[in-house]
């Protein structure tokens, strides 16, 4: 589905990533790491918000490394920033609806089912986005992601600053749309013990290196401690 | 009459300026500081093609317009990838351009001789400014319609999102740059129609028309109402030039001997109404979510209120300053 070779990229004069290689298939791949170790990087990166300064992207057995970030959302790939990632002046039904603007199934079904899996942002559809607290803000973003009948979701710590409790039900509400709708996501996070219980594939990210990629299954600790030490 | 059909006339003027920095600023976050750049062009190039090449009205306004729509599609191109600080220096620079080529450039723009007579577009019986006045007042309420229309659908909500975060809404699947490309060269060179209308309205030109506080009052009159409503721009021209400078310029209770004072009471009841709404609603008399009920008895509110106080604080000063004199005269008797 998405090829990544010997990608690397940052902002203005500092280098971030260095020479990545992975593939996703039909799958969540997850990202892991410490902070720092380019994991939002690489998300902005393989969304297009940030250029390429050397490797190759391809999508679907299509080069995609020049195309632009909206092109790439009509190609069927939605980005989930950590932060800042509602639109705060606009109600969250019309934040919904601006996920819908790609995407060929009737806007109103893409909806019911959003409401189906986030129930909680119904009972709010006409209330700011930015009066949401942090779970419901995730929601809904994740539910905005969603909204654009995306084949991969690239999602950026949506456990950053949740509680416990709001960790749970997004986690659990991931791996249903992994399972129900069939859309595979590549998951930045730190909450290594959360995302290996959803995971398929992990890759570990340090300094902006890769040092591990594996299955999430056959992961121990003892790796998982040495690759994030390295 | 003819001074208030004029006045009236200038006021939709702005009303349309603001509706076009509305959409701008207020949809898409651009702050375009050069205002008076793409209303003086309009103005000045309409009046230069009928008074130097005998061009007609709406031949010159077509030609204007087309390249109007070059240079904002061009600077467009060239700033609006910018952080917001840069495009406002840019937008200034550009209006600085333009009123500095208006006065260089003495063999089209007669330089501060000024360039005259600008004849009105219609001219039927003896209505013409009368009809200038419905064709002002045509364009606004269809802009006026177009804004509101706007704001409830997707594009409006799209710009919006831009606004807010650009790089998120880029993930959107639409092209942001391009959005606001459009939208920046269709509401800037609806600026220039509307200065190539009031090239008409003025009928004699002068550089000194071109003065940075067009685009202040512009401004002004947008925060003032809200940036982020529909009406915003108009509600706030309305209480500002509407009340401020014409109702006060044409009506105010002062003697004669008073008027000079006018003015500078008036600018500092402005300051004080400005300073009023920034303390105390921020996002401007109408937020975005403001009910259209709410809006008309608001307004209503706000219009008797500002003429209320107006009128009595105008009253009292010029009272107070008529029997400071009368007390010096009393003494200089004495």
């Amino acid at each position: 589905m998405l090829e990544v070779r010997n990608l690397s990229s940052g902002y203005g004069d500092v280098d971030v990533l260095h020479d990545i290689n992975f593939t996703v298939e039909s799958e969540i791949f997850a990202v892991l790491g410490a902070n720092g170790a380019g994991k939002s990087t690489l998300l902005m990166t393989l969304a297009k918000l940030l250029p390429l300064r050397a490797g190759s992207l391809s999508f679907q057995d299509q080069d995609v490394t020049e195309t632009p970030a909206y092109d790439l959302t009509a190609q069927g790939i939605a980005y989930v920033p950590q932060e800042r990632n509602v639109f705060p002046d606009l109600s969250v039904a019309e934040n919904l609806s601006l996920g819908g603007l790609v995407g060929t199934r009737p806007k109103e079904e893409r909806l019911a089912e959003v409401y189906d899996l986030f129930p909680r942002l119904a009972d709010r559809k006409d209330q700011a986005a930015g009066s949401l607290s942090g779970g419901e803000g995730q929601m809904l973003a994740v539910g905005r992601a969603l909204m654009q009948d995306p084949k991969l979701i690239l999602l950026d710590e949506p456990s950053a600053g949740l509680s416990p409790l709001f960790v749970d039900i997004l986690f659990e509400k991931i791996a249903d749309a992994r399972a129900n709708r069939g859309v595979s996501i590549i998951l930045a996070e730190q909450n290594a013990v959360k995302t290996l219980e959803v995971a398929d594939r992990v890759l570990v990210l340090s300094l902006g290196q890769q040092h591990l990629l594996e299955d999430a299954k056959s992961l121990n600790r003892k790796k998982l401690m040495e690759a994030y030490h390295i | 009459m003819a001074y208030l059909l004029f006045s009236l006339s200038l006021l939709l003027v702005y009303v349309g300026l603001a509706q076009m920095l509305h959409v701008q600023f207020g949809l898409l976050g651009i702050p375009n500081f050069g205002v008076v750049g793409f209303w003086g062009f309009g103005m000045y190039f309409v009046g230069v093609l009928q008074v130097q090449l005998s061009m007609s009205f709406i031949d010159a306004m077509v030609l204007s317009s087309v390249l109007l729509a070059v240079i904002s599609y061009g600077l467009g191109h060239l700033i609006l990838r910018l952080e917001r600080q840069a495009i406002l220096c840019a937008t200034i620079a550009f209006s600085a351009i333009v009123a500095l080529l208006i006065v260089t450039e003495k063999w089209a723009t007669m330089g501060v001789v000024g360039l005259g007579t600008i004849r009105y577009p219609l001219r039927v019986f003896e209505a013409e400014e009368i009809l200038h006045f419905v064709i002002l007042l045509a364009f606004v309420i269809g802009a006026q319609i177009y804004l509101m229309r706007l704001h409830k659908s997707r594009l409006g909500r799209l710009m919006v999102a831009i606004r807010d975060n650009e790089e998120l809404a880029a993930s959107l699947g639409k092209d942001t740059f391009r959005v606001k490309l459009r939208a920046f060269t269709i509401t800037a060179t609806i600026m220039g129609i509307l200065g190539g209308l009031s090239a008409a309205l003025n009928q004699f030109l002068t550089p000194n028309m071109i003065v940075p506080s067009i685009t202040f009052a512009v401004w002004i009159s947008l925060v003032l109402g809200g940036k982020e409503h529909a009406l915003g721009g108009m509600i706030g021209v309305f209480i500002t030039f509407g009340i401020f400078d014409i109702f006060i310029e044409t009506y105010a209770p002062v003697s004669p001997e008073f008027a000079v004072l006018v003015p500078n009471i008036k600018l500092f009841l402005y300051g004080a109404l400005l300073v009023a709404v920034l303390l105390y609603r921020p996002t401007g008399l109408l937020d975005r979510d403001t009910e259209p009920r709410d809006i008309l008895i608001g307004s209503l509110g706000a219009i008797a209120a500002s003429i209320t106080a107006v009128v009595t604080g105008l009253s009292w000063i010029a009272k107070g300053f008529e029997s400071l004199a009368a007390r010096a005269k009393k003494d200089d008797d004495a």
